[in-house]
């Protein structure tokens, strides 16, 4: 036994020494800010004792999804998570449950990597300092205080020298500042937008309520996986309707998930050239006699010349385009198969299918809009819908699908959240827009001369060149950006990770003055700021209501306090604010508790008429005083506090009751009395709206009626020569799909889902093989904007000629040989104009190469893919 | 005077051996930690540090290779310590260790919160955190900065080690056994339930990512200081 | 009360691994240790390429090996309800039950040097509750309850391609197979 006590008697620590150091000089260095403190006994009995509770944690991500999540919570530590369990599950009444990445939401807030105070690169100082270190800089804590005035005085003097139009961004507080330069375009709808409002009016952006859908005989889901990309429910709303007995076409390169489970056939289709495939089956459908012409002649414009609007040029009719009456090119099945690669029999079968199967429901996802010059997709999508007279009927409709969780719904919203009572603050200088993540998304007013900024995939070159294309004719626009602005309320928008070119995006980011963010980790783009403020995450701010599908709300109150120094965004803009000596009330006048109170108050429900709506919630006197909120008392189905307990509001649905809906039924019945928000009222085959428009943008142009027009890295790009069919440089075409694994760039690191999903790079089986390749190889990809590395899985679902990978891996470039090790598909993708500037994903071209490399460390186990 | 049964003292004409220097020796050994650790590194603490050789005067040395070897690697770095400070280029070298290593924005490269390496998901703010606050919550203390940053840092557990070593001093000075046994086997316990549990993978990680002796030689100070501490508590157990 | 058990619609799972995640949630388990393990089948050449996932957990077998072979009995089946659960104290970590398991289903747990598996949410199941999986599941391909009712719903089938004769344990499971 070692005798320590004795020892200690010799030890040479010197009483003075050691007094000196806890009693002189240490304490003056001091402990400062940090360290234990002591608490009274009863406090520290209370706290020892306290008891947990669920608490509705928000899954807020943009998978679209938002389904129910709750925490259960003791004294600020999240102990256990559950999904919905709020009433018994049914396929008419379905739980909202949560999916393997809402699973695994905890890892966000409480990560190790948290931003927890505000940082500043080492090397970075007003004017921006050595800016090539962006991105591989040393880092320094700095407080809120110094951050806060470094920000305010860089924002402060780049306005002033430079003025509002060199600040690239906009948040409520840019905008009661002078405003920024608005990114605007489309990523996750592609081409959608314009050709679905001047086309349609917007009527085929939605679809029959979801109890409708099981009466459909058939379902075209046409380049969807919903059982990758629309978690949630809608993959199981579309099981109802083939255990009813639906049948299933799924067109797509890939053998999805989606494909095994829910398609009695599969439709393969190269990536860009699903506009051929559409013009092939228009062919067979044409000569046959086998569309629906008096649903065309009745509700359309321009089918043929008999048909066309004012003013067309009858020769400009889609019929003749199809039957080469002008152009000389028949759009035979033969034609379009040697451009989609579907076999011609198959083309001419699935043709007759859609045209006789009534009533059939003819749905796409946004992926073949995405890209270059998409519309030619959606006009040809809608056309040969409408081709078949599926609208406006019971189990009938041509729509695109809409966004993530709202798949497979449609019809009436059935629940919503109310206002927050924050009064809107436009940019001034782009007053289409106020702010937030999506401010330039889908910005449908080319013709407005106020609106300054440019197109997603401009960016970086209007950052490196100096200006960039100004809509509605105005050519040229010079710009000086001296500052890229993200403190915003959003969800991280890390457009450096996913908007295309991130190799030229680098480059950008190295150029200006200053780049600021909040963040709640150090994603891709504040890898590369100067200064990143910590960010609170939606559970620990004060609360909202998030929705997803049209059924359904989510109440989501503070789950936890701010960790670290994380504050929300509308205390950095207050003070902020403060700093530039603008008022912070009239920015924020009400605060986050007010405005969930608010949005909660304002919650509408739908009657059992089917029609009109009612207060949701009851509000006390009791409850406006326990908040601490203005507000007044009111009726409702449900308490207050029940309902941010319950955490969801979901309402019950039967078949046969009064909340279903058929999209444009009226319309049908009689078009002259129902016109659409088109120009000719009717639904436009030849849309000459539809062309201005997306001219005002002046990237590109389309015809006013579909033509297939072989866009830039599209299928035709990978041949060095078209007719021998002999491969040129970038023999490949990539998709690049959603992940698994994450929501977008949303939860790549957490081991579990790493563990289920690696960030694998698909191939064919029998193209890997010609190139030498095994399965589990590090390969090389390549494109003309960039490389990447990753392990290859090899199999026979991928089409041949056609590779995957999943979108939205956090770049990580290796420093000597610039290639990203981690598979962002942003590194391959080039920065193309197009359209209304959509982001042309899906034609990129790239070749594969084992990787002569050190091999990649596994991101985890690879995939069980079992081959029998 | 609480005597030793070990040495007979009280029941023969030793004198007795006081437990005082031994309960002095430790609070000195884990201020001295928790400051290391709870803190970015500032340059009048570096001074005191140099000075007086206080690195050199931690006790347990020749108990254990590690505090020796620690205690070495600390002495080694402050040579370059003057009166004023280290020069700025090497201070700044130091202060960017200290970010890297334990704060951020990248991923931390020896997270010192002990939920990182006993939960299986390696997060903050768990269970695991939860058991370390209700260990400080029987002693009536709560990190100042309470559900802002974790309870289970490295620093603030060095900091109840050292909260608890004083009291243990305050109660042998007094004379109260019963609390001085109480507070003996509830640092006893914190040690085996927390500290050892995760002091050696912490430890592992900042030798492996450090660039300065500095933190190499502070870590494993700390590791076999944690050793020695678990020993002595129990002698100290043993001896009522 | 009867024997409990499993039954997997393979027509309809789309192998997201929810239920894996979940599993791994409730159970504590570390990166490579699965007690619930969704496996991919395909086969076939473009475009002709047929394909289903099946998550597996314990089949709770009316013969189970891993009781048989184990040597301190930590592992045995439940009189109530025929659930094999195991008894963690008594496992010594030797790995029988790992290399008896046709379906592979035991889990070597590292950081214990214990072994584990599905235990079909045991204590859940006592207090009248879904195993964790059933409750998860998006597309409800999983289901759990009374072995005779689910094969009075459901069929007798206990085998696919791809997994090992249900002659062998007599697994208490029935799959809703794909028909390739």
């Amino acid at each position: 036994m070692i005798k320590f006590i004795e020892k200690i008697k010799n030890h040479q620590i010197s009483r003075r020494s050691f007094l000196g150091m806890s009693a002189g000089a240490i304490a003056a260095v001091g402990l400062t800010g940090c360290g234990l403190t002591k608490v009274t006994t009863k406090q520290a009995e209370e706290m020892t004792k306290a008891e947990g509770e669920w608490i509705a944690a928000a899954c807020w991500h943009n998978c679209g999804g938002r389904c129910l999540n709750k925490a259960y919570v003791v004294d600020g530590i999240v102990v256990k998570q559950k999904t919905d369990d709020t009433h018994l599950d049914s396929a008419d009444y379905p739980q909202q449950r949560g999916c393997q990445r809402g699973r695994s939401q905890r890892h966000h807030v409480f990560g190790a990597d948290r931003i927890k105070y505000p940082m500043k690169r080492k090397h970075w100082e007003p004017g921006g300092g050595n800016k090539e270190l962006r991105g591989k800089d040393e880092w320094v804590r700095i407080s809120w205080d110094e951050a806060l005035d470094l920000v305010a005085g860089e924002l402060k003097r780049i306005k002033e020298g430079y003025g509002n139009k060199s600040i690239l961004g906009s948040s409520r507080l840019l905008n009661f500042y002078g405003g920024g330069l608005v990114r605007w375009g489309s990523s996750s709808s592609g081409a959608w937008g314009i050709p679905q409002e001047c086309m349609t009016g917007f009527f085929s952006w939605k679809a029959n309520d979801r109890l409708d859908w099981r009466n459909a005989k058939l379902i075209v889901l046409w380049g969807a996986n919903p059982a990758r990309s629309n978690l949630g429910n809608p993959t199981y709303n579309l099981m109802q309707a083939k255990k009813a007995g639906t049948k299933f076409i799924i067109v797509d390169p890939f053998v999805t998930p989606s494909v095994k489970t829910l398609a009695d056939k599969h439709i393969p289709c190269r990536p860009g050239t699903d506009t051929a495939l559409l013009l092939g089956m228009a062919y067979h459908m044409i000569i046959n006699n086998l569309q629906d012409q008096e649903f065309l002649d009745r509700c359309t414009v321009g089918f043929d010349k008999a048909h066309m609007p004012a003013g067309a040029d009858t020769k400009e009719n889609f019929k003749d385009y199809v039957l080469g009456n002008y152009d000389g090119i028949a759009k035979t099945p033969e034609w379009a198969s040697e451009i989609c690669g579907t076999p011609p029999q198959l083309i001419k079968e699935f043709a007759a299918e859609i045209a006789t199967t009534k009533p059939m429901i003819f749905c796409s996802s946004f992926a073949p809009a995405r890209t270059y010059k998409g519309q030619q997709f959606c006009q040809a999508f809608l056309t040969v819908g409408w081709m078949t007279g599926n609208v406006g009927k019971s189990g009938a409709g041509v729509w695109t699908m809409n966004y993530a969780a709202n798949q497979s719904y449609g019809g009436k919203t059935l629940v919503k959240g109310g206002s927050t009572g924050l009064p809107t603050a436009k940019n001034p200088l782009f007053p289409d827009v106020t702010y937030g993540p999506y401010d330039g998304y889908r910005w449908a007013n080319p013709k407005n001369p106020a609106a300054n900024g440019m197109a997603y995939c401009e960016t970086y070159d209007a950052i490196l060149n100096g200006h960039y294309t100004g809509t509605n004719g105005r050519g040229k626009v010079p710009c000086d950006i001296r500052l890229i602005w993200l403190v915003r309320d959003g969800y991280g928008y890390n457009y450096l990770n996913q908007s295309s070119d991130t190799n030229k995006g680098v480059k950008a980011f190295r150029k200006v003055d200053f780049v600021v963010t909040n963040d709640i980790v150090l994603s891709s783009i504040s890898k590369y700021a100067d200064i990143v403020l910590p960010a609170t995450t939606e559970w620990e701010k004060d609360g909202k209501i998030l929705q997803g599908n049209p059924e359904a709300i989510f109440i989501t109150p503070q789950v936890v306090k701010p960790l670290f120094e994380a504050k929300t965004e509308e205390w950095m803009d207050r003070e902020l604010g403060k700093r530039l000596g603008l008022n912070p009330d009239e920015i924020y006048p009400i605060n986050g508790k007010q405005q969930f109170f608010n949005s909660i108050a304002g919650a509408q429900v739908i009657k059992d008429d089917g029609e009109n709506y009612e207060t949701l919630v009851t509000i006390t006197e009791k409850d406006i005083r326990e908040w601490g909120v203005k507000g007044k008392t009111q009726n409702g189905r449900i308490g207050l506090n029940e309902l941010v307990r319950q955490g969801v509001y979901q309402v019950p649905r039967s078949p046969g009751d009064n909340l279903s809906l058929i999209q444009g039924a009226d319309f049908v019945k009689d078009p002259a009395a129902n016109p659409l928000k088109t120009q000719s009222g009717k639904l436009e085959i030849h849309c000459q709206a539809l062309s201005d428009k997306i001219a005002a943008y002046g990237l590109t142009t389309i015809p006013p009626i579909a033509k297939y027009e072989p866009p830039m890295d599209g299928y035709e790009a990978t041949f060095k020569e078209w007719s021998s069919k002999e491969k040129g440089q970038y023999p490949f075409q990539l998709v690049t799909i959603h992940h698994g694994r994450r929501s977008h760039s949303t939860y790549d690191n957490i081991p579990q889902l790493r563990e289920a999903y690696p960030q694998d790079f698909v191939m064919n089986k029998r193209d890997g093989q010609a190139f030498g390749l095994k399965n589990g190889d590090t390969v090389l990809i390549e494109s003309a904007y960039g490389k990447c590395v990753r392990p290859l899985t090899l199999t026979e679902a991928m089409m041949p000629g056609v590779v995957a990978l999943g979108e939205g891996a956090w770049v990580e470039f290796d420093q000597d040989t610039g290639i990203d090790k981690a598979g962002a598909t942003n590194t391959l993708c080039g920065a193309r104009l197009s359209g209304q500037g959509e982001e042309p994903w899906n034609t990129t071209i790239v070749r594969v190469e084992k990787y002569r490399g050190e091999p990649l460390k596994p991101d985890t186990e690879c995939r069980q893919r079992i081959i029998l | 005077m609480v005597a030793h049964p070990q040495t007979g003292a009280g029941n023969d004409t030793r004198e007795p051996v006081s437990i005082l220097p031994l309960l002095e020796a430790r609070v000195f050994a884990y201020d001295l930690l928790r400051r290391i650790f709870l803190q970015e590194p500032a340059q009048d603490f570096l001074v005191k540090l140099s000075q007086n050789e206080l690195v050199l005067a931690f006790p347990f040395q020749e108990e254990n290779e590690d505090i020796v070897q620690g205690v070495q690697k600390l002495a080694a770095y402050l040579k370059a310590c003057s009166a004023e400070g280290l020069a700025q280029a090497e201070y700044e070298k130091l202060h960017w260790e200290y970010t890297r290593l334990f704060i951020g924005p990248h991923e931390v490269a020896a997270p010192p919160w002990e939920s990182v390496y006993l939960n299986k998901d390696k997060l903050l703010f768990q269970q695991e955190t939860r058991l370390v606050r209700l260990a400080y919550l029987k002693y009536a203390f709560l990190p100042l900065l309470y559900q802002q940053e974790a309870d289970d840092h490295i620093g603030l557990e060095c900091d109840f080690m050292y909260q608890l070593a004083n009291l243990a001093y305050e109660k042998a000075e007094a004379n109260d056994s019963t609390a001085l046994q109480e507070v003996i086997q509830d640092q006893a316990e914190f040690l085996t339930e927390h500290l050892l549990l995760w002091v050696p993978a912490f430890a592992e990680k900042v030798t492996a990512h450090a660039d300065t002796v500095f933190y190499q030689g502070a870590v494993q100070v700390l590791s076999g200081f944690l050793v020695v501490d678990a020993l002595i508590l129990q002698e100290l157990s043993a001896s009522n | 009360m009867g024997q409990k058990g499993f039954y997997y619609d393979a027509t309809f799972c789309t192998g997201c691994k929810a239920c894996q995640i979940a599993c791994k949630d409730k159970n504590d388990l570390y990166v490579g240790e699965l007690f619930r393990q969704v496996f991919d089948f395909e086969g076939g050449i473009y475009p002709d390429v047929w394909g289903y996932s099946l998550s597996v957990g314990c089949n709770h077998c009316d013969k189970p090996k891993c009781v048989e072979n184990c040597p301190t009995g930590a592992f045995y089946k439940r009189q109530s309800d025929g659930l094999v659960v195991q008894d963690r104290e008594k496992c010594i970590g030797c790995k029988m039950c790992i290399w008896s398991c046709p379906y592979g289903r035991p889990q070597y747990l590292a950081k214990q040097g214990k072994s584990g598996k599905c235990d079909g949410c045991a204590d859940l199941v006592d207090q009248g509750l879904n195993p964790v999986c059933v409750d998860t599941c998006p597309l409800r391909a999983i289901e759990f309850g009374d072995m005779e009712e689910l094969r009075k719903k459901y069929g007798t089938n206990a085998d696919m391609k791809g997994l090992p004769t249900s002659a062998t344990t007599k697994p208490n499971m029935v799959i809703k197979a794909k028909k390739l």
